[in-house]
């Protein structure tokens, strides 16, 4: 029998508990919401840094790539036949263009390799359809598939850089594991065979030599050195290394960012832990509050603090469980639902979704121990009271309002209307709790206004990014054509009001012992020229009758480390050597290394005189629309006229992709700042609730000195919504250091340097606006509740 | 109402060194508040024996109360000796005063004070289980026992809510005999109790002290003389009328 085992304090405990069932509720969420933040974050954390790396080693990822003259099979054979090599391939990249609708054209990368079915590093899992690729067909990336709007058994138009134009049947889709995701930087993968390529009129050589080292494959410096000695033999055969490329080895080419976005998160699952457990604390010391008395009569039968200190910690423990019992499998679900989000959206599969039993042990303790920590002291403060003062009888006007010099200040408040006075002095009377809810609610406001803020500086910096392209459509030609030509063609196409064209080159810099650097653009625009606002970081950009000074983007002299401002470089460009000043260098948007010159001197340096690589389009409107429509009809009459072209690219279309790639991470900051939020408005609701309870007989006494219903509701909201305004305030303050830091952290990550902040007041707004709706909300039940009990009632409310 | 008490404990109920079961001796207690240094309790001397039902009578403000709580171990004095039963009671530690008064003093309260999630039963219990005096398995029939002997037995297994006023505070009597104390303390145990009512319960520790507690209460009912077989009368903190005990 229950009553026997059970004993009387434990019974008490556990009515107590259902009796309350609302506040038990709250405490419950309370942690619950804490645990659930904390456990989806280090769950999604464990199953993606697991899942994204063993996809990725299962594919076997090339130890190295390296750049050089046509190769065949020869060659890949005989350095499979090294010791130090386990395994080659050999392909060739080739970048085309695919007809996605009438007129419409976009970027695709043929991969081409001789025999699919022989692949052996960065191996193609096949998805659907056909496999392997024969001739004359086409194998697309899965995650592009929705770029080039077709499906299976459709037929599509590819053009090449040399101009000639097929149509190629889709047979298949595959998974490139470790390949930028397509879909959101609107690119299209396919995979053809090498007769294809020599079929779309490039040549049926591969020229990418793709290998995996045999020992060490995780020591980088291991893989340097058996590259350096496999570049010196390849060129000891009589064929040019131009670019090796080294990846981190082992992991995932997303793995840093990955990790930095996991970060960010993991920061904010452990505010919204902290979050917890101060609602926690404010919600047992309440509960103590209600108790005392109670915990005075068993101490006058009794009860050591010893007992009483068992009594509520076991009570903690036991809401502690229950918050864990609701919230771990949710948590979990939510980790599995995130990380199948992010996997998605980097394309790569969670082929095992369970999170480890560690991870799940870690958040189940944590969950458990902080609110038994953090009541540790409201707990122990409120059993240690004495009999006497547990049991004395209180009546109306405790609080001990009046002792700060702020209170005194409240007090003479004049002027204003009296409930209203309450309010607002009664908001001060538990400054402890008030402190407490005002902590959660700004910390959970901080968030939120940092999160909004955080989003419009990376949408600042984006489109600060962009402005420094005023124009609205860039085309870059297949190979240099005339400007006059190329001008007067685009001019002629409706909707386009101006013309630039420029100079492009693919250019390497050519280092003192003769080595090159790897390729970068190369651009030269007229003097001048206004279609061209730079962000300057150092030095200066060009001014008229600049000859042979050069501005570099922040991307190279990244790559370049030791050139400075006033340095003298040697560029190459197609086998011509000059000598360049760099005069400055500017910073762009997720650009690749690139440099700027004046057209007069790059013209004649690159013997390119009256030609042009590629040309900027302003058109008469600028929203996405009119940007589809220009764009498609540019690339009709480009064709029409027979220039071939590299890529036509809107400025919307460019900055939706940075914007697009950026949404993952705002919405992962959104959602905790929500969560944060809510933790933050139940802290009120239980605050309300508690200094109802606890203020009943006064409510009581307003009550029998004629005080009506709307009244009473109005003094108890309107102390609701005086916390609500006093957090927005501290929130208000407390979102510029979160969101700085928070810019400043994603900004290093995803644009190698900080976003400038940009304070969101609409998100602030937004913020007040939930605020006073929430604490409103939050206080109407309560105050309801109070104003529905007789005089009679209140009065002996205990 | 004249049950024979449930079976007695051994040794609860030593002697003072002075043969007295309650020794105070020049208590003063002193509160400290914002409006200044208030002094309730101005050097009492008062003794009390096995047995002895005394009231403290007084008006309001005298003292009363506070010499009940310094006896009861519920306050300590600011200075003199609290003796009961040869603990000298103002030493302990709050923790060991906590157990002590679980196990030698039984509590009244004017407004009964019962938990009101627990039902009377339990609330009779209660006292037992925090101070496992008795084995868990008996708790529960000795609450019944001590319940009946009140009077209230029927009302074991309501909340106090469902309970009047008279029968709660039968209930909080039989709560502060659970671990058979020696003493029992009451603080105007009839003072939100009709006349009648006042009266059985006044004649119920009449009961007590005759079966051998001493009982010392604080009250304001009149005619209580022909009852107790004390009566203290305090006046600011001072004994006025009344022996100060079996000297």
């Amino acid at each position: 029998m229950l009553r026997c085992v059970v004993r009387p304090r434990w019974r008490k405990a556990i009515r107590d508990l259902w009796l309350n069932r609302t506040r038990t509720l709250l405490v419950v969420l309370a942690v619950g919401i804490g645990i659930f933040g904390f456990g989806t974050v280090i769950g999604a954390y464990s199953i993606l840094a697991r899942e994204m790396d063993v996809e990725y080693l299962a594919s076997n990822p090339p130890s190295a790539t390296l750049w050089t003259d046509p190769f065949d099979s020869d060659l890949v054979d005989a350095v499979r036949d090294k010791p130090s090599i386990s395994c080659a391939d050999g392909r060739r990249t080739v970048l085309g263009r695919i007809e996605v609708g009438p007129g419409e054209w976009c970027n695709v990368f043929l991969y081409a390799v001789d025999d699919f079915d022989d692949m052996r590093i960065g191996v193609l899992e096949p998805e659907a359809g056909a496999w392997p690729v024969r001739d004359r067909e086409l194998l697309i990336e899965r995650d592009a598939l929705g770029n080039v709007g077709a499906e299976i058994g459709d037929t599509l138009f590819v053009k090449t850089p040399n101009g000639t134009k097929r149509e190629l049947p889709i047979v298949g889709t595959v998974h490139d594991v470790g390949r930028e995701p397509a879909e959101p930087n609107g690119l299209v993968y396919a995979y053809v065979t090498l007769e294809t390529l020599e079929w779309l009129g490039e040549p049926p050589v591969a020229n990418e030599l793709r290998i995996v080292v045999a020992e060490d494959a995780y020591d980088e410096a291991h893989i340097g050195g058996v590259v350096a000695e496999l570049e010196e033999w390849i060129e000891e055969g009589g064929r040019t290394v131009y670019r090796i490329e080294i990846p981190t080895p082992g992991e995932h080419p997303f793995n840093d960012s990955m990790s930095a976005l996991l970060f960010v998160q993991m920061v904010f699952g452990w505010l919204a832990l902290g979050l917890g457990g101060l609602l926690v604390v404010n919600v047992i010391s309440s509960l103590l509050a209600q108790q005392v008395r109670q915990i005075g009569v068993m101490k006058a039968v009794g009860a050591n603090t010893r007992q009483m200190l068992g009594l509520y910690l076991g009570l903690v423990v036991v809401l502690g469980v229950a918050a864990l019992a609701l919230s771990l499998p949710a948590a979990v679900w939510a980790a599995q639902l995130y990380a199948g989000f992010v996997g998605d959206m980097l394309n790569f599969d969670i082929n095992n979704a369970a999170v480890e039993p560690g991870v799940l042990a870690l958040s189940a303790g944590v969950g458990l121990m902080t609110p038994a920590l953090v009541a540790l002291i409201p707990i122990y403060q409120g059993v240690r009271v004495t009999v006497r003062e547990a049991v004395g009888d209180y009546g109306v006007g405790q609080g001990g309002f009046g002792g700060l010099r702020f209170e005194r200040l409240v007090a003479r408040l004049r002027g204003v209307a009296r409930p209203l006075l309450l309010s607002i002095r009664n908001t001060f009377r538990e400054r402890g709790r008030l402190l407490v809810t005002l902590s959660t609610l700004a910390a959970g406001g901080g968030m939120f206004i940092a999160a909004v803020s955080v989003r419009a500086s990376m949408v600042g910096a984006v489109d600060d990014a962009f402005s420094y392209r005023p124009y609205d459509v860039e085309v870059r030609l297949a190979r240099p054509y005339r400007a006059e030509q190329v001008e007067t063609i685009i001019s002629d196409v409706p909707g386009v009001v101006r013309v630039e064209g420029r100079g492009w080159s693919r250019a390497t810099r050519v280092y003192s012992d003769g080595a090159e650097s790897d390729p970068f653009d190369l651009f030269a625009a007229p003097e001048a020229t206004d279609l061209m606002a730079p962000n300057v970081i150092q030095g200066r950009w060009l001014v008229p009758g600049d000859e042979n000074a050069l501005v570099i983007n922040h991307a190279l002299a990244g790559d370049e480390p030791d050139i400075g401002v006033g340095d003298a470089v040697v560029i190459d460009i197609d086998d011509r050597e000059t000598v360049w000043q760099v005069v400055g260098i500017v910073r762009e948007v997720m650009a690749t290394p690139a440099a700027y010159a004046n057209y007069p001197y790059y013209a004649k340096a690159a013997r390119q005189v009256g030609n042009v690589g590629s040309v900027m389009v302003v058109t008469e409107r600028s929203d996405a629309a009119y940007h589809e429509v220009a764009s498609a009809a540019l690339e009709r009459t480009l064709e029409e006229n027979e220039l071939d072209v590299l890529r036509v690219e809107t400025m919307t279309l460019a900055r939706q992709v940075v914007v697009d790639h950026f949404t993952i991470i705002t919405s992962v900051l959104f959602v905790t700042a929500i969560l944060a939020g809510l933790v933050g408005g139940m802290g009120l609701m239980s605050t309300m609730s508690i200094s109802v309870l606890e203020r009943t007989r006064e409510l009581g006494v307003m009550r029998a000195v004629g005080a009506s219903t709307h009244t009473l509701l109005s003094i108890v909201i309107g102390e609701g919504i005086v916390i609500g305004l006093l957090s927005t305030v501290i929130a208000a303050v407390l979102a510029v250091p979160i969101g700085i830091a928070t810019s400043a952290f994603l900004g290093l990550i995803l644009m190698q340097t900080p976003f400038g902040f940009v304070y969101s007041f609409p998100g602030l707004g937004l913020w007040l606006a939930i605020v006073v709706v929430f604490t409103a909300g939050a206080s109407f039940v309560p105050a309801w509740r109070a104003s529905r009990l007789t005089v009679r009632e209140a009065l002996a409310y205990e | 109402m004249s049950v024979e008490l449930p079976q007695q404990r051994d040794g609860v109920t030593p002697s003072s060194q002075d043969g007295h079961l309650i020794s105070l001796s020049q208590v003063v207690k002193t509160y400290e508040s914002a409006a200044g240094v208030f002094t309730a309790l101005r050097g009492i001397d008062l003794h009390a024996d096995e047995g002895e039902f005394v009231a403290v009578v007084g008006k309001s403000g005298s003292g009363k109360s506070t010499l009940l709580n310094v006896l009861a171990g519920i306050d300590r004095p600011t200075s003199g000796e609290v003796v009961v039963g040869g603990t000298p009671v103002h030493e302990l530690s709050e923790g060991r005063i906590a157990a002590w008064r679980g196990r030698n003093v039984g509590v009244v309260f004017q407004f009964f004070q019962l938990l009101p999630t627990l039902t009377a039963v339990e609330n009779v219990m209660l006292p037992m289980d925090l101070c496992s005096v008795y084995p868990a398995r008996q708790r529960r029939k000795r609450a019944l026992e001590f319940l009946e002997r009140v009077g209230v037995v029927d009302q074991a297994d309501k909340l106090p809510a469902a309970l009047s006023g008279g029968q709660q505070q039968r209930v909080a009597i039989a709560r502060a005999l659970a671990n058979d104390p020696s003493i029992v303390v009451a603080d105007e145990p009839t003072g939100n109790l009709d006349s009648h009512t006042a009266e059985e319960v006044l004649q119920l520790f009449g009961e007590l002290a005759h079966d051998g507690k001493t009982v010392v209460m604080v009250t304001h009912e009149r005619d209580i003389g022909g009852r107790v077989t004390r009566t203290v009368t305090l006046s600011d903190g001072e004994i006025v009328a009344g022996e100060a005990g079996g000297a």
